[in-house]
């Protein structure tokens, strides 16, 4: 009884909250359901599941959202976990540096992508006036399909590398000082206190802000709709989340999008359990 | 004795407290009926709002219309989320006629009602405009806001260059190569003579129908069974080739990242000189504290001619207002009453003069101050007169505009020809029909 | 020569620190200096910084206050209630974290610290109700919101956000328990004080700098949500996300006002971090950590 004692309101908020409605959205998926023509789903088996993973375009998002999201986490660590360190050091502003670095999180979304889409525009935006000033010609952030993907890279990592970077942080941050004093004392280099002390600390808690970030930006939605209210010149920007939401709230096929929502999870899942046979040939979770 | 007497008193004060509480439970059940209202915001709410308000002050004690406004596409949410769950929040809302066909088997229809308040003739009322919202004979909403597609240009940069409005895709093309230019010879073009929107798949649909259509082109056969052959015709061919040079000559901005707005910020800036464009746009154009061509702007018909083997109409959008099939028949007769006094021809003439709302019934859109006020009016009654539709009035609307956005985008880039592109549309919209 | 080393590393930090949040700040400072410009400026080009008459306050006047929004002299139709706005997406924020923060530091004690049958499984089911997009889970929450008579209360936002929240706040509040050494525990409870106030006195401070994290992702979540927002609202319990929506409409897009409206809605989140982060940093939790 004891230890599970402690899950009690946790499990009971999660409990009442989401799993009618996952179970009720697995359900559905078995269900194709079009309601534009008013009327009852109808129980079509694994039939959403094998049209979807069959279908060849399908397939080619599943690949484009995989690629984002290895692109993304990655430049998203790095970047997050640069700035962590070079805030660690007890350097002048810091607080001040800290919060403008998370300002990019905290930015109502939609607002955001419609700054971003002023920004970005191709004729008469701020960021080509400001190339055009050091000499470069315009480009279609927004409207070139070879650019779309790396306009999104783009905005994903100005966007959520503080979530590395508040996660690194405090993890740097919780690091007792004494470790790494006795260390200095005895004559270890910085690099050696880095490698030996404080990435081991840090591998547990970069594991789950990866694990995390990686399910979050698989189903990335608002900045691409946000930026073209649609999935982006000749479709370059449709990744999962945006078919699923073209699916669900544009075309509305109930059944179908619950698939999608569910084949997400799968992937989530899969990921997952990639992620953590590195991680466990390298030590714990 | 005195028993008998208390008695009495008691049966009496009884006897009374009863009849008080049926009449007052009476009175409770004759009270105001509420109705919730919403629509999209903006300047439609502007116009709709201040008649909201007349009307609960006229018919207060018997309705109050609750109004709340959202984004255009959170009302398609909004309402869709209440249709399937069958959860009447809102007993009257506004529906684009674009996508009314979407939601038409969750709209009540109003013929009884209609009767027994003699409303008369739709026809007479609306024209031609209702005929959107009318389905196998049951009248589902009203028009009650309504606009065209129409060329907006810069009437004065037009005179300066000897140039007439366009009255072909060709001369589209020629005002283009007239009108763009470098002004200050920075090497960067500051005024663009045409622009075209491809962002995303309503303005994809909207841009096309506006050339495609006026020249005898439409999406399905005339039964909306499966797509029309003028789709592989030459008001399609012609229409994709206008594109295509628009673009290879560098005449307009990129398309593939230009969308609504961009093109009224584009107007009010001094950097178009013509584009297709909503009726509706013009409020924010023709507003001097915001706009450099206010005051400066022309109005013309989008051109036509018999191209293709449909007849020439262009798009015609509307909001109608409907009623919630799921409310209760007290908020029904009540969302009746609101929807039809918002139809009155003293109300949707106070809208059109005060607001700037596209008047929807006959009595106003002939009316000579109305005419007066309005500089696109002309244009707009014009094209009513010749005939409008919806480009997509089927239920898969949706699903046909993506494909056709899709393979625009897909041409304009390069990746496939002009041939191929009207094979294609062709073909997934007869693949969605036949689902 | 180390104290030159030493002030050339220094400013090769802060340069790299400025030119980063430069790139951080820029798209906020882009809408504060659109909110500040006369419409008509929004899509000025050459872009400007500030309008010809100087900053102005024109957009902030017309969207604070109860009447309809005005753009110039033009009428959008458009009704803010900023007031109410902001003290729904306040309350949801704020009691959401409170609640998962909670919640999340029980849970997440139990998985750290006991071996129990089922462990693994726990943490994953956790993991897993996090993974189905909540996109999805709106037309049944509707439903469930509607029955339980909680449409358009606060309530109805601060139960799923809470639920949203708690797998995160479990696995890294998990994360940095598992880095402090048992053992300490372990001697405090030898010097006789009960697990309950081991725990407040010495993990608790100990994971300052991991709850602070936490409580900031769980404000931020649930102040940006938007897809449970928009279904399960209606006008009473509108939340910030809803309102920058209000200013797209089809005539155009009403810049100012919705970079006004922008700006304002930045400001909690701002005072949130600002005020929570010096609990995350060392300088303030020295002494905590000797206990």
């Amino acid at each position: 009884m004891g230890p599970y004692v402690w899950f009690l309101p946790a499990f009971l908020v999660i409990a009442f909250v989401l799993i009618y409605p996952m179970v009720w959205s697995l359900s559905l998926s078995f269900h194709q359901w079009r309601v534009i023509y008013a009327t009852p789903p109808v129980y079509v088996g694994l039939q959403n599941y094998v049209q979807l993973l069959g279908d060849s375009f399908f397939q080619e998002v599943v690949l484009r959202t995989i690629t984002l999201v290895i692109i993304v986490v990655t430049l998203q660590f790095l970047v997050g976990f640069s700035l962590a360190l070079l805030l660690h050091s007890d350097i002048k502003g810091r607080y001040v540096y800290v919060v403008l670095f998370t300002i990019p999180m905290f930015l109502t979304p939609s607002i955001a992508a419609l700054m971003w889409k002023q920004i970005l525009q191709k004729e008469w935006g701020v960021l080509n006036y400001v190339l055009s000033l050091i000499g470069f010609q315009e480009v279609g952030w927004l409207s070139d399909p070879s650019i779309t993907f790396t306009t999104i890279v783009m905005l994903l990592v100005w966007q959520q590398s503080p979530f590395f970077m508040l996660f690194l942080l405090a993890g740097l941050q919780s690091i007792p000082v004494e470790l790494t004093e006795v260390a200095k004392l005895d004559g270890a280099t910085s690099l050696q206190i880095f490698r030996h002390i404080t990435l081991p600390w840090l591998i547990p808690l970069l594991s789950i802000a990866i694990l995390f970030r990686t399910m979050f930006t698989l189903r990335t939605f608002d900045v691409v709709y946000g930026l073209w209210r649609s999935s982006g010149p000749v479709n370059r920007g449709m990744v999962l989340g945006v078919y699923l939401y073209d699916k669900f709230k544009s075309t509305w096929q109930l059944g179908l999008s619950s698939s999608i929502a569910y084949i997400l999870l799968l992937l989530t899942i899969l990921l997952g359990i990639v992620f953590a046979i590195i991680t466990f040939k390298r030590g714990k979770i | 004795m005195k028993g008998n007497r208390l008695h009495k008193l008691f049966f009496s004060v009884g006897l009374f407290a009863l009849l008080i509480t049926l009449v007052v439970g009476a009175k409770g059940q004759s009270q105001e009926v509420q109705i919730n209202l919403i629509t999209s915001g903006g300047g439609a709410t502007a116009a709709w709002r201040p008649i909201v308000e007349k009307f609960n002050k006229e018919f207060a004690g018997q309705y109050n219309v609750d109004y709340t406004t959202v984004e255009h596409q959170a009302l398609r949410e909004k309402l869709m989320l209440q249709f399937i769950t069958k959860t009447p929040i809102y007993d009257v809302f506004s529906v684009l006629n674009t996508w009314a066909q979407e939601v038409i088997a969750y709209l009540e229809p109003m013929n009884e009602l209609m009767e027994k308040y003699n409303f008369g003739d739709v026809h007479k009322v609306f024209g031609g405009l209702i005929d959107d919202y009318i389905d196998d004979g049951k009248i589902l909403a009203l028009p009650l806001r309504a606009g065209t597609m129409l060329l907006f240009y810069r009437n004065d940069w037009m005179l300066d260059a000897g140039l007439q409005p366009p009255r072909s895709l060709e001369e589209i093309v020629q005002v283009a190569r007239k009108l763009t230019r470098d002004i200050d010879g920075d090497g960067k073009i500051d005024r663009y003579g045409m622009a075209l929107k491809l962002e995303s798949k309503s303005w994809t649909i909207e841009t096309f129908s506006d050339f495609f259509m006026p020249h005898g082109g439409w999406f399905l056969t005339e039964d909306l069974t499966e797509a029309s052959p003028s789709l592989k015709g030459p008001a399609a061919k012609k229409t994709f080739e206008m594109m295509r040079t628009l673009w290879a000559e560098q005449l307009i901005p990129d398309p593939l990242g230009w969308t609504y707005h961009d093109a009224v910020a584009a107007f009010q800036t001094g950097r178009l000189g013509l584009a297709d464009a909503s009726s509706v746009r013009a409020a924010l154009i023709e507003d001097p504290n915001v706009s450099e061509a206010a005051g400066k702007m022309g109005y013309a018909e989008l051109p036509r001619a018999q191209l293709g083997s449909h007849k020439p109409s262009v798009y015609a959008w509307s909001w109608g207002f409907a009623i919630n099939a799921d409310s209760d028949p007290a908020k029904k007769e009540a969302a009746y009453r609101f929807v039809t006094y918002m139809a009155q021809h003293d109300n949707q003439k106070w809208m059109a003069l005060n607001r700037a709302n596209g008047p929807t019934v006959l009595s106003v859109l002939e009316d000579p101050d109305y005419l007066r006020l309005n500089p696109a009016s002309a244009a707009i009654m014009s094209t009513y007169q010749k005939g409008t539709r919806v480009h997509t009035p089927v239920p898969q609307a949706a699903d046909i505009q993506q494909v056709v956005h899709e393979e625009i985008q897909a041409m304009m880039v390069g990746y496939i020809t002009i041939e191929e592109t009207c094979q294609n549309i062709y073909d997934r919209i007869n693949q969605i029909m036949r689902q | 020569m180390k104290q030159s080393n030493k002030v050339f590393r220094l400013t090769l930090i802060h340069a790299l620190l400025i030119l980063g949040s430069a790139a951080a700040v820029f798209p906020l400072a882009w809408t504060i200096l659109t909110s500040f410009k006369q419409p008509s400026d929004t899509f000025a080009y050459p872009p400007v910084v500030f309008s010809k008459g100087g900053p102005t306050l024109i957009n902030y006047l017309s969207i604070i206050g109860s009447g309809e929004v005005t753009s110039g002299m033009h009428l959008t139709g458009i009704k803010t209630n900023i007031i109410l706005y902001v003290k729904n997406s306040l309350t949801v924020a704020s009691l959401s974290t409170l609640l998962a923060l909670i919640g999340a530091f029980l849970s997440a004690y139990s998985l750290s610290r006991f071996e129990f049958k089922g462990r693994k499984i726990i943490a994953f089911l956790i993991l897993l109700t996090r993974m189905l997009p909540p996109i999805a889970l709106t037309i049944p929450l509707f439903v469930l919101a509607n029955k339980f008579g909680l449409l358009d209360r606060i309530m109805v936002l601060i139960l799923p956000y809470t639920a949203l929240n708690l797998p995160l706040s479990i696995w890294m509040l998990k994360g940095f328990m598992d880095d402090i050494p048992v053992a300490i525990e372990e001697a405090a409870r030898i010097d006789g004080c009960t697990r309950l106030r081991c725990i407040l006195t010495v993990i608790l401070p100990l994971v300052a700098p991991g709850l602070v994290a936490t409580a900031i992702f769980c404000f931020i979540l649930a102040w940006n949500e938007f897809a449970l927002a928009l279904v399960l609202t209606v006008k009473s319990s509108v939340t910030i996300p809803l309102l920058t929506m209000v200013f797209v409409a089809e005539e155009g897009i009403y810049w100012g006002p919705m970079a006004a409206a922008g700006v304002l809605a930045s400001i909690p989140p701002l005072l949130f971090v600002l005020i929570a982060q010096r609990y995350m940093i060392k300088g303030l939790t020295l002494g905590a950590l000797k206990g």
